[in-house]
């Protein structure tokens, strides 16, 4: 599942750039958005799977 | 085909169950290091891209198989393989989606007890290293402690002494919490843990980020050393980077591993739905899941937080994905305040996501052996944890320098992926059928997915997957095969990989003998039952409805 990785050499000293800035909050925003999206979607709509009496799913 | 019949109790738990096990220590510690690694946030390109092309899709596909092959009796990858691939072509080639979740369980089961053994140390308030030495001396005291914690200073050394001041009495510990959780079926265990492992990581995850991104600037000495600084080194874009083929694969690979796509789960998972049963909006949730976990929080925790303490000394700290969380991280945690706690609190997450992954991997091998023997769960969940404990047992003995738990690592966690994604993406849109693919994808479905995957689908998946496995082959595959040959370990983890490998060939070979004696569609060459016109009975004659 994991592939054993080696970090990169130190890139720079420099603070979060407006680039950086941007990227950071597109990607965390994009997968925000898709994640509540998504259970939102899922939440509102009837389950559809029955639930198995008690004695199953063992 | 089992004394019972397994599904999953709700939408959400079957959901969370997959998210489970996508969600693991690459989600925290992998990832960062590979938007740092290549490009930073211009990273973040390739990788979505990768996402939409590659991620998705497969997913869907593998949801879609997963669900067709329930419907057809059916619960493992061969059985599901060969109906799908209409063959014994394919029902072999889907031994890879057993073999990768049982060989992969050997030793991601001795990593999840680190986890559960950092916890207990540092909640205990025994993981000590000495905080009162500079920096460079707790980086020595850190990399000495995990070395001896996990047994990499000699072969057999995890066996002598205390068993809790080592791996072996955590390692007890997480394997009889798996083989409970296995015992109590689907939902009454890998549902009812994820329904509340998966909420609980994610509360961890914000506590634990929260205190990340309050740290400011902790050591007045260093006013470079922020958590600005630290953000900036992992997310400001070189666009540089995008030039290069590396960054595209890399970027490729990690959506590739972190999805958990080709690893033989999804598809046993989504063949306990019923027909009816949503699976693009489901397969859409669990990877956006995944997604939050990995990008929302990975991104943000592991690498900041080591950079606000130790600045460029960072590069000198040994490094990887568990290098970068079970030696890097601390050294970060005995500089912060309450560093107990959040070190308890960062590790207990990393034991959450681990186990809600390592309890994915032997529901396929389960379901198989099930299957193939007709055999009771009781039973089959016997031979699953003899076969585990051989595995375990191997990986614990020959631990020195990890070389026998790299090496399946290598060669089944990350080779044999591509292998059966691959198979996967072939059968389903070629020998399956892209148009009745889409069909069956669509049976219940919740959203539709855009007209333009089917082309994605049929194209551009397989040919992008190929492209990434040609280019890994090229970069890994001599070297892999020259370091495997070259140590005992490896050697002997390979034979223990095709031991394994055989005893699934010969199951697969009766399963279906008895598959076909008991008159299931082993080669998929007619629709589901439940697609077929009711059968008349005697009493009721042709063209007369009830």
């Amino acid at each position: 599942m994991d592939m054993l990785t080696t970090l990169a050499p130190l890139a720079s000293l420099l603070a979060l750039s407006p680039g950086g800035w941007a990227f950071m909050l597109v990607s965390i925003g994009f997968v925000l958005t898709l994640v509540v999206w998504c259970f939102k979607r899922v939440l509102s709509d009837d389950d559809d799977i029955e639930v198995p009496p008690a004695s199953l799913g063992g | 085909m089992s004394e019972q019949k397994h599904e999953w109790g709700t939408k959400v738990g079957v959901i969370l169950a997959v998210a489970g096990s996508a969600v693991g220590l690459g989600n925290f510690l992998r990832f960062p290091g590979q938007v740092w690694q290549n490009g930073g946030g211009a990273f973040m390109i390739p990788y979505f891209a990768a996402l939409l092309l590659l991620g998705i899709p497969i997913g869907w596909a593998e949801w879609t198989m997963g669900r067709y092959g329930g419907r057809k009796g059916f619960h493992s990858a061969p059985a599901i393989m060969g109906v799908i691939g209409k063959g014994p072509i394919f029902r072999y080639a889907g031994i890879v989606g057993v073999l990768i979740p049982l060989a992969v369980f050997f030793y991601y089961n001795i990593i999840e007890s680190w986890c559960l053994g950092y916890t207990w140390k540092y909640f205990t308030g025994a993981f000590t290293l000495g905080e009162a030495a500079d920096v460079r001396a707790q980086v020595g005291a850190s990399v000495q402690h995990f070395q001896a914690f996990t047994g990499a200073e000699a072969d057999g050394s995890l066996f002598t002494g205390n068993l809790f001041d080592t791996t072996t009495g955590f390692w007890l510990v997480t394997l009889a919490v798996n083989i409970y959780l296995l015992y109590r079926g689907l939902s009454g265990g890998i549902e009812k843990l994820c329904n509340y492992a998966m909420p609980a990581m994610g509360i961890i995850a914000i506590v634990v980020l929260v205190r990340v991104l309050t740290l400011g600037t902790p050591d007045p000495t260093h006013p470079d050393y922020s958590v600005g600084t630290g953000l900036g080194y992992m997310w400001n874009p070189d666009f540089a980077a995008l030039g290069n083929a590396k960054t595209w694969l890399a970027a490729a690979g990690q959506i590739f591993f972190s999805l958990s796509v080709g690893f033989g789960v999804i598809i046993n998972y989504a063949s306990y739905m019923k027909r009816k049963s949503d699976v693009v909006l489901s397969g859409l949730t669990a990877t956006a899941t995944n997604e939050y976990f990995e990008v929302a929080m990975g991104g943000m925790i592991a690498i900041p937080a080591a950079y606000v303490f130790l600045g460029p000394m960072i590069t000198e700290v040994p490094q990887g994905t568990f290098g970068l969380g079970f030696q890097t991280l601390p050294v970060v945690f005995a500089q912060m305040p309450l560093g107990n706690l959040f070190g308890g609190l960062f590790f207990l997450m990393l034991f959450l996501a681990a186990i809600t992954s390592s309890l994915s991997m032997l529901q396929p091998t389960l379901a198989f052996i099930q299957e193939a023997l007709g055999c009771a769960r009781k039973t089959a969940v016997s031979v699953v944890v003899g076969v585990t404990l051989v595995g375990n047992l191997f990986i614990l003995n020959y631990s020195k320098d990890a070389v026998a738990q790299d090496t399946i690592d290598f060669w089944v966690g990350t080779f044999m992926i591509f292998v059966l994604a691959a198979f996967q993406v072939i059968a389903f849109g070629w020998v399956f059928g892209i148009e009745r693919g889409w069909k069956e994808a669509h049976e219940g479905a919740r959203i539709r997915i855009p007209g333009f995957y089917r082309f994605i689908i049929k194209y551009v998946s397989p040919v992008y997957l190929l492209t990434v496995f040609v280019f890994f082959c090229k970069d890994n595959l001599a070297t892999e095969w020259t370091k495997m040959q070259s140590n005992p370990a490896g050697r002997m983890a390979m034979g223990l990989v095709l031991a394994t490998a055989a005893g699934l060939v010969v199951l697969t070979a009766l399963g279906a003998r008895r598959w076909r004696a008991q008159g299931l569609d082993v080669d998929g060459a007619r629709p589901p039952d439940d697609e077929l016109p009711p059968a008349r009975t005697p009493s009721q004659p042709a063209g007369r409805r009830s």
